[in-house]
């Protein structure tokens, strides 16, 4: 059986996305709906409860100490940005507990999707882009493709991991010479069967290519060049060893500074290492 | 190294370098936190006049970073890209990749 088919074949096993995630978002659809609706939900989620204060009184949103419960979270950080914490959180979870003998650390896969989530974020930010709630997930779901390999298909995983490193390739074209596939539309296979909005499942689908079918897309463009930064400075490992040359029409569309990342590199770092004690140390 | 700036000079992505209090000793900002323009305007009511910020990538106290280490790091970097930079924002990246590596090199030490 071929890899399409062993993964399709096992879809039914594929991980569902934490309950919560509906349940917030039917209550956050609800335009009747309160912060306390959304917090007495999350509550009952202690260790998600948990998280979202430690993330929120985090540098990410920069309330050291001043958020005391879920509301205020949600007063301060918004609604959606909560719901997506809550779900990011979940899907680590589900991921995190994998065991085995993988040929990529999936923590380090973790780390590597969480510095593209707070890269993406910041790019976002510069833009001035109002709605950044989906910015840090899509940059936390974009290798979600390559989680699915592991867990399913992890010897054959192994084997497009050497041919990449033998033949100097990126990570996609060696996917698709050996497995037949590539992480990007493994990833879309999963978001669709999630029901992710279409903007994520863009950013999943197109992150390596930093286009959408030839148009440019402002957070696909964000995903593509955190996506090389947080390889070039190494935050966490992405399980290939080549960087591909960034697009120059997603640099033309963020339209930075020259010296960006001269100024943001502290907050950065600041923000990615916050970001890892939020999501990975328990 | 933190360096002393006037509130005026605050840009975006700055680091707060110290605790900020008020003549009440009530803290108006902690340490840590990312500033912008908001926190600014916020400083300049309570009539704060300079602030201590910690210095941007390329202007900390950065571990010297040799030829030796540049070449080294740069080695390591080529191994894993097929490009140069191309732009002066992907110069920049590149410029401050460098720092990044030098000084976890030299945290390793």
């Amino acid at each position: 059986m071929d890899v399409i088919n062993k993964l399709i074949a096992r879809a039914d096993e594929f991980p569902t996305l934490p309950t919560i995630y509906a349940t917030l978002s039917d209550v956050i659809s609800n335009p009747r709906s309160t912060a306390n609706d959304v917090a007495n939900i999350i509550a009952e989620d202690q260790a998600a409860a948990a998280k979202v204060l430690k993330a929120a009184n985090s540098p990410i949103y920069g309330f050291r100490g001043r958020i005391t419960t879920i509301s205020q979270a949600i007063i301060f950080i918004g609604f959606e940005e909560v719901r997506n914490l809550v779900i990011a959180m979940g899907i680590i979870d589900v991921f995190r507990k994998m065991k085995g003998n993988f040929p990529v650390n999936p923590v380090d896969l973790w780390k590597h999707s969480i510095a593209v989530g707070i890269i993406t974020r910041l790019l976002g930010k510069s833009l001035r882009i109002t709605n950044l709630e989906n910015y840090f997930l899509a940059g936390i779901l974009h290798d979600i493709g390559k989680l699915l390999f592991l867990k399913f298909i992890p010897d054959d995983y192994a084997k497009a991991i050497e041919y990449a490193i033998e033949k100097n390739l990126p990570a996609r074209e060696a996917e698709n010479s050996v497995l037949g596939i590539n992480h990007l539309i493994a990833g879309e296979l999963l978001a669709e069967r999630w029901k992710l909005p279409q903007t994520l499942k863009d950013a999943i689908r197109y992150h390596s290519v930093g286009k959408v079918d030839n148009a440019n897309n402002v957070l696909v463009s964000c995903v593509h060049i955190a996506n090389t930064v947080a390889s070039l400075f190494e935050l966490g490992q992405a399980g290939d060893d080549i960087i591909p040359t960034p697009n120059l029409d997603a640099w033309k569309a963020l339209n930075l500074q020259d010296d960006f990342w001269s100024k943001h590199y502290d907050s950065l770092i600041l923000e990615y290492e916050a970001a890892i004690g939020v999501f990975l140390l328990n | 190294m933190a360096k002393v700036i006037a509130v005026e000079d605050i840009q975006d992505g700055m680091i707060n370098a110290e605790p900020i209090v008020n003549r009440y000793g009530q803290t108006l900002l902690a340490a840590g936190v990312v500033l912008n323009q908001q926190h600014a305007t916020f400083l300049k009511t309570w009539n704060i006049r300079t602030i201590k910020v910690s210095a941007g990538a390329e202007e900390e106290e950065n571990p010297e970073v040799t030829e030796e280490m540049k070449q080294l790091i740069l080695d390591k970097i080529s191994k894993r890209t097929d490009w140069t930079p191309r732009i002066p924002i992907e110069e920049n990246l590149f410029r401050v990749a460098i720092i990044h590596h030098a000084k976890r090199m030299s945290k390793k030490k």
